[in-house]
């Protein structure tokens, strides 16, 4: 059933952004809960320091290999040069 | 007892009228105001001013706010020919809206002098029938309809997430659907992925994924892509659409999926689950957080439950 749930938000979502109504969840993480049937909202912000979208991204192209980085998560943002 | 002419001329002497060539001349110089068309949907749909907000005269008290929340704006009302707008520009003065016009001579004398004309990609009768309910959604009408149907959205993983998603979406009538999975449906599955029957076991998902969403609604054009997401393909395949919708199961592809929307500008509309928890977000580059910003790199292997 959580699945159902939570793939529907998503639709929903991506049909309130192709429309342009409504509040998008931009900076807003949704996180449910079906055992309590409880629904929090936390805020999420932008971070200066994020390996691909911060000031000085040490990302600026795709990794090589993503399944061997996960198996190896250091790899996975190397430090920004 | 009042004639419709005796209310018309009432409404005259309340409703200042203004000539098509002022109304073109306002737009021109980018005047302040709200173009409000009130015809019906049928006149509407053969063609409209640019720009004009569309409440039919029936609807008006009823939406008008949803579109116009700000009663001091100026609205300049408009019909076919300039009596239905002026009884619509007095009853909005009844609601408070302090500065209405009336276009004199409507969308008829609007045409006739040879001014832009909007409108909307047509829709079949069987169309107008199928998404008659999105219609009565004042913020959806036929104009978001008509972005629906002409979205691009690429559905990552037809799986537990990927399955009601592409249902939805399908059945809303986005108009190119990619879905992308290498998997094999399993009987396993069948518990909870309901784009897949129980006849497809053993076959490709994305093939069982079509199928479903063909069946539900045949206006959706789907490409599917039986392989796995990689750096090699990923930017060839993203190119494709507006939008991103993840489901998928694994860190390597999220994190690929993060990666390349970033670098492409695309948003992605996140979604995962662990047992009985889940969430949901709208990661938009530039706009707000990504995957990254939360979580810069993934839990070392052994600790991701599976």
């Amino acid at each position: 059933m959580l699945p159902g749930i939570i793939g529907v938000m998503m639709a929903t979502e991506a049909i309130k952004y192709i429309i342009g109504i409504g509040e998008p969840l931009i900076g807003r993480l949704i996180l449910y809960e079906a055992l309590g049937m409880t629904y929090r909202e936390v805020k999420i912000y932008r971070d200066a320091d994020c390996p691909i979208c911060g000031e000085n991204p040490s990302i600026t192209q795709l990794i090589d290999d993503y399944d061997a980085a996960a198996e190896n998560p250091e790899t996975f943002a190397p430090a920004a040069g | 007892m009042k004639s419709y002419r005796q209310i018309v001329e009432a409404a005259k002497t309340e409703i200042p009228e203004v000539t098509v060539d002022e109304v073109q001349a306002n737009q021109e110089n980018g005047g302040d105001f709200v173009l409000l068309d009130v015809r019906d949907e049928d006149e509407y749909r053969a063609g409209y001013i640019p720009d004009a907000v569309h409440v039919t005269r029936g609807m008006l008290e009823f939406s008008v706010e949803n579109y116009i929340p700000d009663r001091e704006q100026k609205v300049i009302v408009y019909c076919a020919a300039g009596l239905r707008s002026l009884l619509a520009a007095k009853s909005l003065r009844e609601m408070g809206y302090t500065d209405t016009v009336s276009m004199a001579g409507g969308y008829r004398d609007w045409a006739a002098a040879g001014y832009a004309t909007a409108q909307d990609k047509s829709m079949s009768n069987e169309q107008l029938d199928r998404y008659s309910r999105h219609f009565m959604l004042t913020e959806v009408g036929e104009k978001g309809q008509s972005k629906l149907l002409d979205a691009k959205v690429l559905l990552v993983g037809a799986g537990g997430l990927g399955s009601p998603a592409g249902v939805y979406l399908g059945a809303a009538g986005i108009g190119h659907l990619g879905i992308i999975d290498s998997d094999v449906v399993e009987l396993s599955n069948l518990q909870r992925q309901i784009l897949h029957r129980t006849e497809a076991v053993g076959t490709p998902k994305v093939q069982s994924a079509a199928t479903t969403i063909k069946s539900l609604n045949p206006d959706v054009d789907v490409t599917p892509y039986n392989l796995r997401l990689t750096a090699e393909n990923v930017e060839d395949i993203f190119a494709e659409y507006d939008v991103i919708v993840d489901g998928c199961d694994n860190f390597a592809t999220r994190y690929l999926v993060n990666d390349a929307a970033v670098l492409m500008n695309k948003p992605i509309v996140h979604g995962s689950i662990f047992q009985f928890e889940g969430q949901v977000s709208l990661f938009k580059p530039n706009e707000g957080p990504c995957y990254r910003c939360m979580y810069p790199i993934p839990p070392p292997p052994g600790m991701v439950p599976s």
